[in-house]
């Protein structure tokens, strides 16, 4: 008995909905105006945008019957209420506004019942449980927004500082290089100096491409390639590094094993970890593996490094953190290594191994995506 | 040896550029402006032309495909040089000759302008 009451006080409710949305809109329009939304450059549009369609489609959910509602409000409504949240993101809400709007919606809705004669209050009203699951919906779908929207905009602040970092650097490099060619007898001297700028050229780098793998704006692009064939590439560099440091740098030759990764991440991947390994390797040098699997492929990659701690194990892969040695370098090559492999579906861990030593693994799916003629 | 056309809004880089690839035997012109460049390309006729990617208000897209219209300069060597990280793929749609990414140093200047020069 108590049930049909509700249902048909319901249906009053969406009529009336459906008969006042102007009233409704005007109402709540000049509420939110005066409450939250005074700052100059929000447009009158911006404010009522969707608001129309939300009414109607609150009278709607309103005489359909209850178990609709329950899966509706989820599916349908939710997403009208999650772009609202999206778009106050870009008007410059924070989610105080946004929670307001809803509550002033309430407060107008019942009014304008009260006004008609219709009862709308109490905990178990349906008016209440489409509106708090629409503010639930907001809010989340507000903070997703904004989340996404702070680091794009870092990543791109970081894209702009790195240009202008990389205009004086780019001088001051080439300066160098000439000076070295006209005075020889400061040849080591000069080779010092750009050693130097040589570091802080891959350090900028290093921040850039970790800033847009965070901001997930770099787009893993996958495609079959020869694994051994990126493997040789990606440890040219830390080969030769190894030769310098006077360590041995063993790795087995991979034939003919062909994956579906993005080549680039891939190798950016590889050469930090193998970089990483060398400049902390002692007597014993570097290894680097490659097991294949049903569905994975692993490369491993160890060395015989002092023993870590385990909380200097756990944060590795943390921005900036590194091991307070002479031999430390900017605290990025692990996350921009972690970065690039988890954009493509990929892990990497790492795990002390024995005494001494440390153990890193990357693990990429194996899977190779038949090519089709054109 | 060569005739090029040097711009860059950096007047260091310039400078120092233009001291090197002198001193190479090529005869250079260097300009800050970018404005200046269609024009003093029309009237110089190059053998190359070393462009900066970002130029005061200006992009070398802007340049290169006005470049590329004009039949005196369309097939005009094209060497971009970039303090951007995405901009190599951009450079060879742009029909660029070459490309070369800043930071660079001495040699990489000198080994990228010998590839695109008449011997």
């Amino acid at each position: 008995m108590e049930g049909q009451e509700d249902l048909g006080a319901a249906r009053k409710l969406a009529a009336l909905i459906d008969c006042e949305r102007d009233e409704i809109e005007r109402r709540w329009l000049a509420r939110v105006r005066a409450d939250v939304a005074r700052a100059p450059g929000i447009e009158l549009t911006q404010l009522r945008a969707g608001m129309h369609e939300y009414l109607a489609g609150l009278a709607a959910l309103l005489l359909g019957p209850r178990a609709a509602f329950e899966r509706d409000a989820r599916e349908v409504w939710a997403k009208v209420a999650r772009e609202h949240g999206i778009a106050r993101v870009r008007i410059g809400f924070d989610i105080g506004q946004l929670v307001h709007e809803f509550v002033v919606l309430r407060q107008v809705i019942r009014a304008v019942a009260l006004d008609a004669g219709i009862a709308v209050d109490g905990p178990e009203s349906i008016l209440a449980d489409i509106l708090d699951a629409a503010i639930a919906a907001a809010v989340q779908a507000y903070v997703d927004a904004r989340d996404h929207e702070t680091k794009r905009r870092q990543a791109e602040y970081v894209a702009f500082l790195t240009h202008e970092l990389r205009n004086p650097l780019g001088t001051a490099m080439l300066t160098a290089s000439l000076l070295r060619r006209h005075v020889p007898q400061e040849k080591g001297t000069l080779e010092k100096l750009e050693r130097s700028h040589q570091r802080l050229s891959e350090m900028i780098d290093g921040v850039l491409l970790t800033e847009k793998l965070g901001a997930g704006t770099v787009e893993s692009r996958p495609t079959n390639v020869d694994l051994g064939k990126i493997l040789d590439d990606a440890v040219e560099v830390a080969r030769c590094a190894a030769e310098r440091k006077g360590v041995a740098f063993r790795m087995a030759r991979v034939a003919g094993l062909c994956v579906h990764v993005d080549p680039l991440l891939t190798r950016t991947a590889i050469q930090h970890l193998a970089e990483n390994a060398v400049r902390y390797a002692e007597k014993r040098g570097i290894d680097v593996a490659v097991e294949t699997r049903l569905d994975d492929v692993v490369i491993h990659v160890r060395n015989d490094c002092p023993a870590l701690t385990d909380d200097e194990v756990r944060t590795l892969f943390e921005p900036f953190e590194r091991t307070p040695t002479p031999q430390a370098g900017a605290g990025l090559g692990l996350v921009v290594a972690r970065r690039a492999i988890e954009a493509q579906g990929g892990s990497i861990q790492a795990a002390q191994a024995g005494t001494s030593g440390c153990h890193f693994w990357i693990t990429l799916p194996r899977r190779v995506v038949a090519s089709h003629p054109h | 040896m060569a005739r090029i056309l040097f711009v860059n809004d950096e007047a260091d880089l310039v400078e120092v550029s233009s001291d090197l690839l002198s001193g190479e035997g090529h005869e250079v012109v260097a300009l800050t402006d970018a404005r200046q460049t269609l024009e003093t390309a029309r009237r110089m006729k190059p053998d190359l032309l070393v462009l900066d990617w970002i130029l005061n208000g200006l992009t070398a897209e802007d340049v290169v495909r006005q470049l590329r219209l004009e039949p005196a300069t369309a097939r005009l060597p094209i060497l971009l040089i970039s303090a951007l990280s995405d901009t190599a793929e951009r450079a060879r749609l742009l029909t660029a000759d070459g490309y070369l990414r800043k930071p660079f140093s001495a040699e990489g200047l000198s080994r990228a302008v010998a590839a695109l020069v008449p011997r």
